[in-house]
């Protein structure tokens, strides 16, 4: 465990049955269960004709009745999405294509291996059932009658990605406070007094009337799935001959008997509320994306009174915490190879801590100190971290999460308030629900209870590059994607280049991709697949009667378009600007044949050396962050032009995940020196590995002199050695660092502390790492610049850096 | 030599330093260097003209250098092997076109030549960084005293500026040299190798009583805050004879506050890729933390504020 000395500690070594769960989990294998997935089948068989809204209701009910539920070994928070420790379903109704396809080979392939569970021949008989009713199906077909075919060829050509199709909703975060405060009761008895006053009149009435009723099934479901753990934990403590687990198992009974149908009463019942809701969320549409919004806020008064009262020490508390956190790990999202390489099985459970009240002050209390310790102490993949930065944060407070972040794992991930705070009007948030804001998924700005967050798709902006050097054409498929910009070799100037880029092949691309998108995750999501339990814990869904598909969320409008590779993009402009246009190094046309050529070949070698040595982003070189600026600038411009299926415009995004990969996979070589079908630079801010070579002050300059307003999200990676934060000076330094990123409008960043792997791979590939720092005093070096001796005694070093 | 285009010799700008002084700092790298101690980490800041290094992890035996070079500064010794570098010849070239050709990024020139105003207009870039943490700009080296009239120029400007200034010293230069300099300076890290004037000599190629002189005058000054800094390097400089009589000396001539570098061989990569060999060779160990928190706890016995590692 890392522990930095002059951070306090104030708990805590894991408990026996905390270590010893921890253990069950990491040795468990992922299962695929196919339960879930066979009783919505089932039910979906013998209920043709039943108005969607109370169909799906009901199939969820019937999930939440009979699937099978456990309660494992030390457990002391319970539930989960499939009846395995580790595990989930398939959700056929969505995807099934890949499922069949590739059912056999999940166990073996590189990342994300699973265990597919469930009988075979009964998988493929109910597979067989939605070959043609599944989202993935119908989805295509309203493609087709639209004239968008071109999108399967360019999700193929990875100029896009499959999620497009696959996956309508996911990214929210339900009103986990409303349900600690009234109990699912207190939410069925607000449907029913809406109900009880709308007189149903037109079409329109009679939908809404079906949607509170929907809606009313599935939060039943919930209290029923709850009260089968109750029986459970019942059951088992009469059979417990453990004296001990047998008090914990009464203990569970009378927890789930209370919760989540009933309002919280301590910290306990408020823990298994939450996680309760959010596994059925997850049942209902397991999902990458939901997250748990300011968990540090809402949980914190029942913490601070069952403290206060004695109820419970800090210690029992830190302890229930490790198991809700332990829990949240267990959850994961099944996809096929497709999707695994752009985001893995990482499915995005966001945690909030800090951040500021309504009264502007530091809200991080007590209670945000243990998560983060125990976050520390625990390194899990699961739940992500998100730090709410301010200026008014307690620097002790920042120091342990500085911590966490020192000992590696990425966590947490730093997100200042400032750029919220000035983005969010843009979309109508109203003052007081800009305080609540969080991020939803991985880097994505929510409101808490009030928005809803579609996946929106992704565009390699590469790509479009790509085809303005070929008229259209995407070079490895031979397809027009594009639109006719002319040969290159005619234009004559870099403005022209620009507009080329931007206003007509990036432009024609969005816009087939947004039509395409209004239609996969609202118009066929809408009539097919509607969430009822999701819906109901989002304002105003139940006061509009509508799901979040068709609007209610109070806030809609965050269907993003999220561009990709815009670093790879920013420095291939600048070498086309500087070495054609500029200096007239080389011609357009030998720009051309070079990238074609992939660079092989000694007169293209001599040219990608040239496009190689053109500064790059990442340095604070105003010229080339000029052109970085300006994407963002022209990306949002095109975006907000077209509209998210509500007629609001799309929201432009950059969160890269690891789409830098795949989209790379499918891009030739560009203009910055990169070679065909390797990766971009990844998020949106993070230089091209190896390019920033004045240091982490630099980059953070180059990144924040983006100005991607109104964007709802950016993604910024930093690599450090844990030599930096060895001292609280070298601390210190750092929160001036992300101070400094505050101050100048940056948004998000995080920081991959690098461990022992990390550094072997360095020493490996030492092109990739070429800007990782070594901090020793009056020395200066980077770790690719070490003798092999000295790098692998650096290497043995860091194993217990701290 | 002076004036806003006097130029000097440096060799890195070296953002986000954490150990050279307060807060985030900006370490500016002079070339050239008095002395030769047998441990320095930084090779490529002795001479007083830009090198050539050789990265042999880099370099993929292309031969492209070989031909790109006007002055047939390089060639291979044998088939197969890796280039050799006459660098004698190398002292006339303003070119490097070797290093710009390269496109493994093999070779690397250190050492260029700058005007004060671009060096300042470098630093300044980092003054939000600097007032967010109190921080501001370290001049190490090599030796900054080498190149007093430049180093001057700048951290006037810097003072302009308002920017908290750290020197990192040997303290091996004339007296009139360091004092004008120390006018502009607000915090010294002052270099103590030995305190035997004949070690000194055999350790570094220069003995050790101007650098004392110096730092008595300095101390006595009292204008400046002054850290003495001392590397420790075993079996060099490390006995407690040597370690007792540096805290004496120090501890009378009223410093309050010491510094220890523990050796690191971090530079030994750098002696090769510059053609030279390691002068401690390659078996000489670190020393434990233990051995560093003995030698801490002598100059805390002398009511010495001691830190280790910067």
């Amino acid at each position: 465990m890392a522990k930095l000395s002059y951070v306090k500690a104030e708990v805590l070594e894991k408990t026996a049955r905390v270590e010893r769960l921890k253990e069950a989990i990491r040795s468990q294998p992922l299962q695929g269960d196919w339960e879930r997935d066979h009783i919505y089948t089932e039910y979906w068989r013998h209920s043709e004709g039943e108005p969607i809204l109370i169909r799906r209701a009901k199939a969820y009910d019937k999930v939440q009745t009979e699937r099978t539920i456990r309660i494992f070994d030390d457990e002391l928070i319970v539930g989960g999405i499939s009846q395995y420790l580790v595990g989930a379903g398939f959700y056929p109704e969505r995807a099934q294509k890949w499922i069949g396809e590739e059912w056999d080979a999940v166990q073996k392939r590189d990342a994300d291996k699973f265990i597919p569970a469930g009988e075979k021949e009964q998988v493929y008989n109910d597979l067989d059932f939605w070959k043609d009713k599944a989202l993935d199906c119908t989805v295509k077909e309203a493609w087709q009658s639209m004239g968008l075919d071109i999108v399967n060829d360019m999700i193929e050509e990875k100029l896009t990605y499959d999620l497009l199709v696959i996956n309508p909703a996911g990214r929210q975060i339900v009103d986990f406070p409303k349900v600690l405060k009234k109990g699912i009761k207190g939410i069925i008895e607000e449907i029913k007094e809406i109900k009880g006053k709308t007189v149903v009149v037109t079409a329109e009435d009679f939908r809404k009337h079906n949607f509170w009723n929907g809606c009313a099934i599935a939060c039943n479901a919930v209290i029923t799935s709850a009260k089968r753990y109750a029986q459970l934990a019942k059951e088992m403590s009469e059979k417990e001959t453990d004296q001990r687990r047998k008090r914990k198992l009464e203990k569970i009974a009378e927890v789930c008997e209370r919760v989540p149908e009933n309002p919280a009463r301590s910290f306990y019942e408020a823990l298994q509320s939450v996680y309760f809701t959010h596994v059925s969320v997850e049942v209902e549409n397991n999902s990458y994306g939901y997250s748990l919004g300011r968990l540090d806020q809402y949980l914190y008064p029942f913490y601070k009174k069952d403290i206060e009262e004695g109820v419970i020490s800090r210690e029992e508390a830190s302890e229930l915490l490790s198991c809700f956190w332990l829990k949240l790990s267990t959850i994961y999202w099944l996809t096929g190879a497709s999707v695994v390489q752009f985001s893995q099985s990482t499915n995005y459970q966001n945690v909030t801590i800090g951040g500021r009240d309504k009264n502007g002050r530091d809200a991080a209390n007590e209670l945000s100190r243990l998560i983060v310790e125990v976050d520390t102490v625990l390194k899990l993949r699961q739940p992500t971290l998100s730090l709410r930065y301010h200026d008014s944060a307690d620097e002790e407070f920042l120091f342990k999460v500085g911590e966490d972040i020192a000992s590696g794992g990425g966590k947490p991930a730093i997100f200042c308030d400032g750029y919220a705070y000035s983005v969010l009007p843009f979309y109508g948030v109203s003052p007081d629900d800009v305080v609540e804001w969080a991020p939803v998924g991985c880097v994505e700005m929510g409101i808490p209870g009030k928005g809803t967050h579609f996946a929106g798709y992704f565009v390699s902006l590469p790509h479009c590059l790509e085809m303005v050097f070929t008229n259209g054409i995407h070079q490895r498929s031979g397809k027009k994607m594009g639109v006719d910009t002319g040969n290159v070799e005619n234009f004559t100037s870099f403005d022209q280049f620009m507009d080329a880029l931007f206003q007509q092949q990036f432009e024609s691309v969005v816009e087939k991709l947004s039509m395409a998108l209004r239609t996969s995750e609202i118009f066929v999501a809408q009539d097919q697949a509607p969430l009822l339990f999701n819906s109901a814990l989002i304002s105003d869904c139940i006061a509009e009667g509508k799901d979040i598909h068709r609007g209610g969320a109070k806030y809609t409008n965050t269907i993003l378009c999220n561009p990709v590779g815009m670093v790879t993009t920013a420095n291939s402009l600048y070498a086309i600007k500087k070495l054609v246009y500029d200096d007239k190094v080389i011609t357009i046309k030998e720009l051309k044949e070079a990238l074609a050529a992939n660079f092989q070949g000694d007169c293209y070698e001599r040219i990608r050396k040239l496009c190689i040595d053109v500064p790059k982003y990442g340095n604070d070189i105003d010229e080339v962050d000029d052109i970085h600026r300006e994407l963002f600038r022209r990306c949002n411009e095109v975006i907000v032009r077209n509209k998210n299926g509500f007629g609001e415009p799309m929201a432009p995004g950059y969160l890269g995940i690891l789409a830098h990969h795949m989209h790379g996979s499918g891009c030739s070589a560009t203009p910055d020196g990169r070679l065909a079908f390797t990766p971009f630079a990844d998020g949106s801010l993070s230089p091209y590995p190896g390019t920033d070579t004045h240091g982490p002050a630099a980059v953070i300059k180059s990144a924040a002199k983006a100005n991607p307003s109104p964007a709802l999200s950016t993604l910024f990676n930093m690599k450090f050695h844990p030599s930096v934060f060895e001292k609280p000076d070298g601390m210190r330094a750092f929160w001036a660092l992300i101070k400094t990123y505050s101050d100048l409008g940056g948004y998000h960043i995080q920081f991959n502390v690098v461990d022992r792997q990390a550094l072997l791979d360095a020493k490996a590939h030492p092109e990739e790492y070429r800007d990782l720092l070594v901090r020793v005093a009056g020395f200066s070096a980077y770790f690719v610049e070490l003798s092999p001796a000295v790098q692998d005694e650096l290497i043995s070093r860091t194993e217990h850096a701290f | 030599m002076s004036g806003a285009n006097s130029k000097g010799l440096i060799y890195n700008i070296q953002g986000y330093s954490i150990h050279d002084g307060p807060g985030i700092r900006t370490t500016v790298f002079m070339k050239g260097c008095p002395l030769r101690c047998k441990w320095c980490a930084n090779p490529e800041s002795m001479t007083h003209f830009p090198e050539i290094l050789h990265f042999k992890g880099k370099c993929v035996k292309c031969y492209r250098c070989i031909e790109i070079c006007p002055y047939g500064a390089i060639s291979i010794p044998a088939e197969g092997a890796f280039i050799s570098i006459n660098r004698e010849v190398c002292l006339d070239c303003k070119e490097y076109l070797c290093a710009k050709g390269c496109y493994q990024e093999a070779l690397e020139i250190a050492g260029n030549y700058i005007t004060t105003a671009e060096l300042l207009k470098e630093v300044k870039k980092d003054s939000l960084f600097y007032r967010n943490s109190g921080g501001g700009v370290t001049l190490s080296g090599g030796e900054p005293l080498s190149q007093s009239g430049f180093a001057l120029q700048f951290l006037k400007g810097c003072k302009e500026k308002g920017i908290h200034t750290t020197l990192d010293t040997s303290g091996y230069a004339p007296w009139k040299t360091l004092r004008e300099i120390l006018d502009y300076i607000d915090l010294v890290f002052y270099d103590i190798k030995h305190m035997n004037p004949a070690v000194h000599k055999e350790l570094t190629g220069v003995s050790n009583k101007q650098i004392l002189k110096n730092l008595e005058a300095s101390l006595n000054l009292a204008k400046v805050p002054i850290i003495i800094r001392i590397p420790v390097i075993p079996g060099y400089n490390d006995s407690k004879e040597n370690t007792k009589a540096t805290a004496r000396f120090v501890k009378e001539l009223g410093a309050k506050e010491v510094n220890l570098l523990p050796y690191h061989g971090l530079g030994m990569g750098k002696y090769t890729a510059l053609g030279r060999k390691y002068p401690l060779g390659e078996d000489i160990l670190p020393h434990s933390d233990t051995d560093i928190e003995k030698i801490k706890s002598i100059y805390e016995s002398y009511n010495l504020s001691c830190s280790v590692g910067g």
